[in-house]
């Protein structure tokens, strides 16, 4: 896309300056004939005073000099008039021909657009459909085998396993279309490398050897670590299979580009001394669902994701290769000058529910029992409603404290944002939390509110009994929608 | 009443229903509740072209629907409003619903029901919650 608005804009500049040179041209072609009448004239005045001229045949002159003046003027206007014709000309031919190659770019770019989409589609289609049918078929089995306890496990964790994938897979599909939320905290560029450290014991053989090169870990950027630490995950892999048996790669962080103390960007490069991209594969390595990995080994999404996920921070990414050497991914974070914040432990805090009451609102009548079986199965109260209409109701009709709603963000009529809101005022001391898996909406009706507690969609239990038990004992009271 | 005038003031209500008598009385309700603005609409079709003789007039914003009418039901008339409008607060009225139609109600972004019959003091809640969700819309609006 770059290079095609680089080319775009070359041709245009370069119309521009042609047309430019010819009016110039033109203008002095009309000035040398100006001076050159001038100076015919003056020649003739000139040596009649000081009689160069024969007198008596001074007539004869006048005519031929005459004479000479017509033919040069009719012939000038002839060349001028002719020169316009030929300027408009191709200035229309070039406007046509900047017009046609306009037409096809877009053409062009409106098939490589469906080419993307179809291949996109594809590829979600497929891995979908080999998890539809995990879960199915041993679904299927379980429902057949109700007295084997066996095999009702073997088939539960089967089931369990690719709904985690699933998971997975549109977890990286919203990371590449922007559409994850993400948790954005300020944190050093020591504590993110110390996170990558320590997920690559579990990734390198020994046979790779990797280095880290940290020119100051105190420098800091605004970022979601554990989307950061899967990014860099993501090209280590990659870095890893480039490399056949075996190699090195080194991660480095660079402050690029200063204003005043701070830095203007952090770079972190991932080097590996693998076989390099060609050319051909360089130009597609960030399209979802294009791999050159073998069907069962790479989605096709870990480049993509990475790419939506820098892009995401405000960064940008930089690729150079050499076939045989190796390749180098470069990756700008914009620097912080914000304090970095610390991490909660979680681990620390009792997920069970303590009999408080919480108000369930979700759109998706599956998912609303789902959750409302879990947060019972936590020991909380449980009302649910399955839209902002129903849950006022139950708002107007409760006499009872409600200590938390938890909410979709999403939902037809009211957004989950404006219900809680809508809340404030009778439930002043109520805590919120938000659940969705893509808030385009929620950002369109003016954001998720500061310090919104938010989680992801699909949320897994334990997550959810951590985020509802530090929401609930949090100390600080939300007047409104935090 | 003028407590009432305040608290609905800003409610515009279509009454959707092919009985004459409840239509009546229904209005007399509204109109108890402090509700000024009031169209009704003898079925679905009528229902229909009305609102799209006032359509950016901001003269309704919310419709109560009776589910059973015989031209067109209310399910019928709530589908085609949302094709133009998915916003718009729809009640429906309902005596008994069954659990498909109720279901697909639903999909079709029904805000909420009142089930038949229903006292002054049903009515007055119901109008209350469609009065928040404006506020609230109102608020947050750019």
């Amino acid at each position: 896309m770059k290079t095609a608005s680089v080319v775009h804009s070359s041709l245009i500049s370069g119309f521009g300056r042609v047309t430019g040179d010819w009016a110039l041209r033109d203008l002095l072609f009309s000035l040398l004939l100006a001076v050159l009448f001038a100076l015919l004239a003056m020649g003739g005045v000139i040596l009649e005073a000081f009689d160069v001229i024969d007198t008596k045949r001074i007539e004869i002159w006048r005519n031929a000099y005459n004479g000479v003046i017509l033919v040069l003027a009719i012939g000038s206007v002839g060349v001028a008039y002719q020169r316009w014709c030929y300027n408009r000309k191709e200035i229309e031919r070039r406007t046509a021909a900047e017009e046609d190659r306009d037409s096809l770019r877009k053409q062009l770019t409106q098939v490589q657009k469906m080419k993307a989409i179809g291949e996109l589609a594809g590829g979600i289609a497929h891995d979908f459909n080999n998890l539809l049918m995990v879960i199915d078929g041993f679904g299927r089995r379980a429902s057949a085998n109700l007295d084997n306890r066996a095999i009702q496990e073997e088939c539960l964790n089967q089931i369990l396993s690719a709904g985690e994938r699933g998971a997975a897979l549109t977890r990286q599909l919203l990371v590449f279309s922007r559409r994850q939320v993400m948790e954005k905290r300020v944190v050093t560029v020591g504590r993110l490398i110390e996170g990558v450290q320590g997920l690559l014991g579990h990734t390198l053989p020994e046979q790779f050897e990797i280095r880290f090169d940290i020119e100051d870990p105190s420098h800091k950027i605004e970022t979601d670590p554990n989307e950061f630490i899967q990014a860099i995950l993501n090209l280590v892999i990659n870095a890893r299979d480039a490399m056949t048996n075996s190699g090195r790669i080194v991660i480095s962080t660079k402050e690029v580009g200063t204003d005043g103390d701070a830095p203007d960007w952090i770079r972190f490069d991932i080097r590996d001394t693998g076989h390099g991209i060609d050319k051909a594969t360089m130009q597609r390595i960030f399209e979802p669902f294009f791999t050159t990995k073998g069907r069962d080994q790479g989605t096709g999404l870990g480049l993509a994701m990475v790419y939506g996920f820098v892009q995401g921070n405000g960064g940008r990414i930089e690729v150079s290769s050499a076939l045989g050497e190796g390749t180098d991914f470069s990756l700008y974070f914009p620097a912080s000058t914000n304090t970095p914040v610390q991490f909660v432990k979680t681990g620390e805090v009792e997920l069970r529910g303590k009999g408080e009451t919480i108000l369930l609102v979700e759109d998706n009548e599956a998912l609303l029992n789902l959750v409302k079986v879990q947060l019972e199965e936590l020991g909380y109260n449980v009302m649910s409603a399955s839209g902002a209409f129903w849950a006022l109701e139950i708002d107007e009709d409760y006499e009872g404290s409600i200590d938390l709603l938890l909410t979709d963000v999403i939902m037809p009529g009211m957004s989950g944002i404006e219900l809680v809101n809508a809340m404030a005022e009778s439930r002043p001391d109520m805590k919120a939390i938000f659940m969705s898996g893509y808030t385009d909406e929620a950002k369109k009706t003016g954001n998720l509110p500061e310090g919104a507690s938010f989680l992801q969609k699909p949320v897994k239990f334990n997550h959810l009994a951590t985020v509802l038990r530090e929401k609930i004992e949090e100390n600080t009271q939300c007047r409104k929608a935090c | 009443m003028s407590g009432n005038q305040k608290e609905f003031g800003q409610i515009k209500v279509l009454v959707v229903e092919d009985d004459q008598h409840t239509t009546l009385l229904i209005k007399r309700m509204l109109l108890d509740l402090g509700v000024v603005n009031i169209f009704e609409a003898n079925g679905g079709p009528e229902a229909l072209r009305l609102l799209e003789s006032l359509e950016g007039q901001d003269l309704v914003n919310v419709v109560l629907c009776d589910w059973k009418m015989p031209d067109m039901s209310g399910l019928d008339v709530l589908k085609q409003i949302r094709t133009r409008d998915p916003d718009m607060p729809f009640l429906m009225i309902t005596g008994v619903a069954d659990v498909d139609s109720v279901i697909e109600a639903k999909a079709y972004s029904v805000t909420g029901y009142i089930k038949k019959p229903f006292s002054m003091e049903i009515l007055r809640k119901k109008l209350r919650i469609v009065q928040r969700i404006l506020d609230a819309r109102a608020n947050s609006a750019p």
